[in-house]
């Protein structure tokens, strides 16, 4: 899935060091989407300051996240395809008539 | 009739059964009377019963007619219960319920007291016997006459000495006066310690143990247990000769440097003192070793060397106590990675090897790595100076990996709170890109990511699907998303490992 590079416009030099792509899967099997993460850090909520700083503190996902993003895309797509039942439901009353 | 409650079980009862007539209690007072029955007349029908509910609630009926339903007593009401006939409910007054239980009361037994002649007899008796008893135990100095005067006791004791004259003058005229009563057990206390020899070893009053004769050898754990609790709680009384703590007793390791808890540790006998050689730089926090309910860390038994050959080695490194805020002279400071800390190094190390590559040489800093803190810092582990390496090693070694399993159990308890809290707000949002928003940001934040994005799959309208790039984000670097669909189909990486379809 190594697609970014392709799709989005990013500062030059953004490199990705770090990937963990889990699906984002609903409780009857369906796969409805994916959840892509990128250059894991040290401390969240931290932005990398430069490029070199990147390349020398970007970090391997551990083990453990990847229970805990496959998890979190789980719910994600559940509530995904809740919005999307609604969303549904929401333009079919609008459509009918109103003598039905 | 008396039951014990709590020997009741749920759902038992109590019936009291006349002839004629069943009640039926549980934590009830009531009263029931039987009319006697002439030898004459033994029918069932001319029997009477009278029951009397006094408090709760009482269910009467007829034992003979089964179908007859039950009469419900209220408090203070009575039904009388003729052959097999339930009279009707009558209340009963106080002045009733007083006649009935008139004669019910057990009858308190009424000790005569005994004579004056038998109990002064006696207590003259057992005062001349305290009294001999007490001369028996004090000897006489030798060098001190009598100088004291006895106050009037019932008994024989002519012949006492000074000391004892005086103590027992001061016991007698102090028996009186509850306010002295310390100042007099004091006071006799000391006179005691004064003038006994032998029988009483040491004064109680005013000692510096424990009370205890195990703890009374100045010194020893007891004896310092002792004066730590009279130092806190000011009684400790001042003393000419104090002991001095001896060097080489248990050194406890403390996150505070105060007097913690810590691994009990068996009296030790004297040891060498340390030879200079090649020591090991370890440095860590005693924090680190952490108590969950009170439960000792596991290799407790491993603090101390039990082979003969590791006791007779000589011992390698010395403890300074950093963790207090103090640096044992001649020793520069070195820099410490969490607080309190304790620091176990030698002499001949230099602060250079608080670097980097100084620790990658040193295997014992591994251990204390990896931010193996405590950030509670209450955890304490007492050693007996000098420590050998091993058994601090293993220690150490024991207390890093049990900081470590407490980080992580917080870490995953945490994760899961946010998760929770996360599952609450995702299902909430109905909005689908607010929802695409939510679901990155809380994820870029539960994994430290910087960047994500998000893909959905959609149906193509002519039976294939697409893989459409939904939704970016990125924490460093500003993102222009465009919007791209990729097909999917049996070449495409997501179908051809399964994962997508």
């Amino acid at each position: 899935m190594a697609l970014s590079g392709e799709i989005l416009h990013v500062a030059p030099g953004y490199r990705t060091k770090s990937m963990l792509v889990v699906p984002m899967k609903t409780p009857d099997g369906a796969i409805i989407g994916v959840l892509e993460l990128i250059n894991c850090k040290r401390e969240s909520g931290r932005p990398f300051a430069s490029t070199r700083a990147l390349e020398a503190e970007a970090l391997p996902f551990p083990e453990a996240f990847r229970s805990l993003a496959a998890s979190l895309a789980s719910q994600a797509a559940v509530a995904l395809s809740n919005s999307n039942l609604f969303r549904e439901l929401t333009r079919r009353a609008v459509s009918r008539p109103s003598w039905t | 009739m008396a039951v014990v409650k709590s020997r009741m079980l749920p759902g038992e009862v109590i019936e009291v059964r006349s002839p004629n007539a069943t009640a039926a209690v549980r934590g009830i007072v009531f009263v029931v009377e039987v009319d006697p029955v002439s030898a004459g007349q033994p029918s069932v029908a001319q029997i009477t019963t009278r029951a009397h509910l006094f408090h709760g609630a009482l269910d009467v009926s007829a034992r003979l007619d089964p179908a007859r339903p039950t009469v419900r007593l209220a408090e203070l009401q009575s039904v009388v219960v003729t052959g097999n006939a339930l009279g009707a409910i009558q209340p009963i007054s106080r002045d009733a319920v007083a006649a009935l239980t008139a004669d019910l009361k057990p009858r308190q037994i009424q000790a005569p007291d005994a004579p004056i002649d038998f109990t002064s007899g006696l207590m003259a008796r057992e005062q001349g016997r305290a009294v001999a008893l007490a001369t028996q135990l004090l000897t006489p100095v030798p060098n001190n006459p009598v100088q004291g005067t006895l106050k009037t006791v019932k008994g024989t004791v002519t012949t006492v000495t000074g000391s004892t004259a005086q103590v027992l003058a001061q016991l007698m005229n102090g028996l009186g006066d509850p306010a002295g009563a310390t100042t007099l057990v004091k006071g006799v206390g000391d006179a005691l310690g004064s003038t006994v020899n032998g029988t009483v070893g040491r004064p109680v009053s005013g000692a510096g143990g424990c009370g205890r004769r195990r703890h009374r050898r100045p010194g020893c754990r007891g004896w310092w247990r002792a004066r730590r609790d009279q130092d806190r709680l000011g009684c400790r009384p001042p003393r000419a000769a104090e002991p001095a703590e001896p060097p080489g007793r248990a050194h406890t390791l403390c996150g505070a440097g105060r007097a913690t808890r810590g691994w009990p540790q068996p009296a030790e006998p004297a040891r060498p003192a340390p030879v200079p050689g090649p020591r090991t730089l370890i440095d860590g926090t005693a924090s680190m070793i952490e108590r969950q309910s009170g439960e000792d860390v596991a290799p407790a038994r491993g603090i101390r060397p039990t082979s003969p050959a590791a006791r007779s080695s000589p011992p390698c490194p010395t403890i300074s106590s950093r963790a207090c805020g103090r640096v044992a002279p001649g020793r520069s400071p070195t820099t410490t990675v969490g607080s309190p800390c304790w620091r176990v190094r030698s002499t001949n190390q230099t602060p250079s090897c608080s670097t980097r590559s100084a620790r990658r040489s040193c295997r014992s800093w591994s251990w204390l790595e990896a931010g193996a803190i405590s950030p509670t810092g209450r955890g304490c582990v007492s050693l007996t100076l000098p420590v050998d390496p091993e058994t601090l090693a293993s220690v150490l070694r024991a207390a890093c990996e049990q900081a470590r399993v407490t980080r992580e159990a917080r870490e995953t308890t945490r994760q899961l709170e946010e998760l929770n809290a996360i599952g609450v707000k995702l299902s909430g949002e109905r909005d689908t890109k607010l929802l695409l928003d939510l679901i990155l940001t809380k994820a870029r934040t539960i994994t430290r990511s910087d960047a994500a994005s998000i893909y959905l799959v959609e149906d193509a309208g002519d039976g294939s699907r697409r893989l459409r790039f939904e939704m970016a984000q990125n924490e460093s670097v500003p993102v222009e998303l465009n919007a791209v669909s990729l097909p999917l189909g049996p070449g495409e990486p997501g179908r051809s490992r399964g994962t997508l379809g």
